[in-house]
């Protein structure tokens, strides 16, 4: 194992820009459609990297072994964009694992997937995932590598840094910080809002020309076609709900009293705030 | 024909899209409100490269070219006009240095420019008017001071982008009492006694974007303030604004075109009218075909002209064409998109209203459209 180096997964997905919701096509498959369409690196994911560049900085002052960050994706070959842009924002190196096979995968699937591409790399001191995708958002993928990389798991840190031949770790536990200390190897997951990821700059793109970009296909992993995608996955989404839409705001009218008495009878009607004593009524 | 852009273009629209939409979108209010362009923006985009796009590698920029700098605009210009016009005016300023600078020049000026320590312009308009730029009125005269031998400026320029924000300007002046006219171009610096910027102009839209006048009076340069040959100064600028300035604006001209687009798309995906979505209805959907028509046959005129420029190939008319296009596009598209807003479209709660004030200053900057037809008109007739 090299202590400094880190692997980071991140999951290509559709741009959000623009998206209105689930297109037709999507209401229809039950899949996120990832044809025809930017694929960009999902945003919590950013925030994961963000959090291995910084680390990698540190484990490189403190002189750590094969101080790097290599980012692992699974995706069709569009999804080369989404790995060359981790590359411009300073990954060393990306591993995009695509094979038409792996179509309909779910989250267990893709936690097989990225563990037999992260082990056969081999060698990672870290391994860190974002907390759930902004697309499926199950927020099993992270769990589930760790658990099949045999590593323990640290769910949702809101920061780390190398302390002695370990790592420090801070957790939000409800209204207070809580810090924990880890051995290596080990794997975590970022909390969505702990990095600010940085934004690429062309310099970023100019240098990441030569940094290696590996496409591996599932026959490269060891897996069949029955062991991945919809056939090897043993769970499967079974409807689509609308998310977020119809109106947003209601504008309350009438008197401060007034106003206060009509938000409470509507906090109350969809269920909230009920049993709360010194409600209006 | 290869219509893909490859991976260092992909990278870089996305990068420049995060750019606008992280550093440029939250002071877009600041900049309609204040009318002022915020100056720590400079140092952001010389950071991210967006300054040095057309500034080789060795004076500190990326060298990623033309086609690049209008992907840059259309982003930027997707999310504030002002801030494109801006940028693509500090473009405007750098190339005279890069087409025609002497290597002292260069390594003088441009690593400032690209990072974002300096801010640079073109002063070439003045009362006599932006189309005719052999009528200028500023002269320059040989002197020498203090031992010192260099140049005499003076004059006024008129509606100069960055007039108040530059630190380094291309001025273009003619030889005093020269005739037939000699024109040439000189580097100045804000601070040299002398020159300073004058009145600001308080425009209908591109709010935030400076534009003003720049004063001479008994401006004395040094020798090494001469840029390109004595005589050359002409050539040099009108070429600058032929394939740098008009490619800048039709750069602009994607930017508010795509925002249009963006802005309408969304309003009638979410707009309720007779019980379903407006952009199911024939009417608004001819209305978004025409955005997304104006958009398309713009980008392939802009990207084009801007590939030919990175080939080194001659590109005037090819600029011509794509400025007139976007720039007479983005107005139509602006229109259209308040249009499919219905009332909405002319409140100021919405970007149409800003779309529509910002689109129509696109026509007159860097040749209006009567000139662009006119250089093309005259390619087609030689």
């Amino acid at each position: 194992m090299s202590a400094g180096a880190i692997a980071v997964c991140v999951k290509p997905v559709p741009d959000p820009r623009g998206r209105t919701g689930a297109t037709e096509a999507e209401r229809r498959s039950l899949r996120v459609s990832r044809e025809g369409v930017d694929l960009v690196p999902d945003r919590g994911d950013r925030v994961a990297l963000e959090a291995a560049l910084r680390v990698r900085s540190e484990f490189a002052a403190a002189g750590w072994d094969g101080a790097s960050v290599t980012v692992f994706l699974m995706g069709p070959p569009a999804a080369e964009t989404a790995a060359r842009q981790c590359l411009a924002l300073g990954a060393d190196r990306a591993v995009l694992v695509s094979d038409r096979a792996l179509a309909g995968s779910d989250a267990l699937v893709t936690a097989k997937v990225l563990a037999r591409a992260i082990g056969k790399l081999g060698g990672f001191g870290l391994v860190l995932t974002g907390v759930e995708s902004s697309d499926g958002g199950t927020g099993q993928v992270g769990p589930s590598l760790a658990a099949l990389l045999g590593l323990d798991f640290l769910p949702g840190v809101t920061a780390l840094r190398a302390a002695g031949d370990g790592l420090v770790v801070e957790v939000r536990e409800g209204d207070r910080v809580a810090e924990y200390g880890a051995a290596l190897p080990v794997a975590a997951s970022v909390s969505r809002g702990a990095y600010p990821p940085r934004t690429a700059t062309l310099a970023g793109i100019v240098q990441a020309r030569g940094r290696p970009l590996e496409i591996l296909a599932c026959a490269d992993l060891g897996l069949t076609a029955e062991e991945v995608g919809a056939l090897g996955s043993p769970t499967a989404v079974v409807r689509l709900l609308p998310y977020g839409d119809g109106p947003r705001a209601q504008m309350l009218e009438g008197t401060v009293e007034e106003q206060a008495r009509a938000l409470a009878a509507l906090l109350r009607g969809h269920g909230f705030a009920g049993g709360e004593r010194g409600a209006a009524r | 024909m290869d219509f893909r852009f490859g991976p260092d273009l992909d990278l870089l629209r996305q990068a420049a899209r995060e750019f606008a939409e992280t550093h440029v979108a939250p002071l877009v209010p600041v900049m309609e409100r204040e009318d002022r362009f915020p100056r720590e923006l400079v140092a952001k985009m010389g950071e991210a490269g967006l300054l040095g796009v057309t500034i080789l590698p060795e004076y500190g920029g990326t060298g990623l070219g033309h086609l690049a700098r209008m992907l840059v605009l259309e982003e930027v210009g997707a999310v504030s006009a002002a801030v494109a016009m801006m940028l693509q005016v500090c473009h405007l300023g750098i190339d005279p240095i890069v087409s025609g600078g002497s290597p002292e020049q260069k390594q003088r000026y441009l690593p400032g420019l690209a990072t974002g320590g300096h801010v640079a312009t073109v002063a070439v308009t003045e009362a006599t008017g932006g189309s005719d730029p052999t009528s200028i009125q500023t002269t320059y005269r040989r002197e020498t001071r203090d031992g010192r031998s260099g140049w005499v400026l003076d004059g006024r320029k008129v509606f100069i982008t960055n007039a108040h924000l530059a630190d380094v300007v291309v001025v273009l002046a003619r030889e005093a009492g020269s005739e037939p006219a000699r024109f040439s171009t000189f580097i100045v610096e804000a601070g040299t006694p002398g020159f300073r910027p004058g009145r600001e102009e308080h425009k209908v839209g591109l709010k935030g974007c400076n534009t003003g006048e720049l004063v001479m009076e008994d401006c004395f340069v040094p020798e090494g303030a001469l840029l390109g040959p004595e005589g050359e100064g002409l050539r040099l600028a009108l070429r600058a604004i032929a394939e740098v300035g008009r490619a800048g604006m039709a750069g602009c001209g994607l930017g508010l075109i795509r925002a249009c687009l963006e802005s309408a798309a969304q309003f009638a995906a979410k707009r309720q009218l007779y019980g379903k979505p407006i952009n199911r209805l024939p009417a608004v959907q001819t209305k978004l075909a025409d955005i997304a028509l104006a958009l398309e046959t713009s980008r392939l005129l802009a990207y084009r002209a801007a590939w030919l420029k990175d080939q080194g190939v001659r590109c005037e008319t090819e600029m011509a064409m794509a400025k007139y296009h976007a720039t007479e596009s983005a107005v139509t598209a602006a229109k259209l998109a308040a249009e499919v807003h219905g009332a909405y479209g002319y409140m100021m709660e919405y970007a149409t209203q800003r779309y529509l004030r910002d689109a129509q200053l696109f026509l007159p900057s860097a040749g209006t459209s009567d000139i662009m037809r006119i250089v093309i008109g005259r390619s087609v007739a030689k």
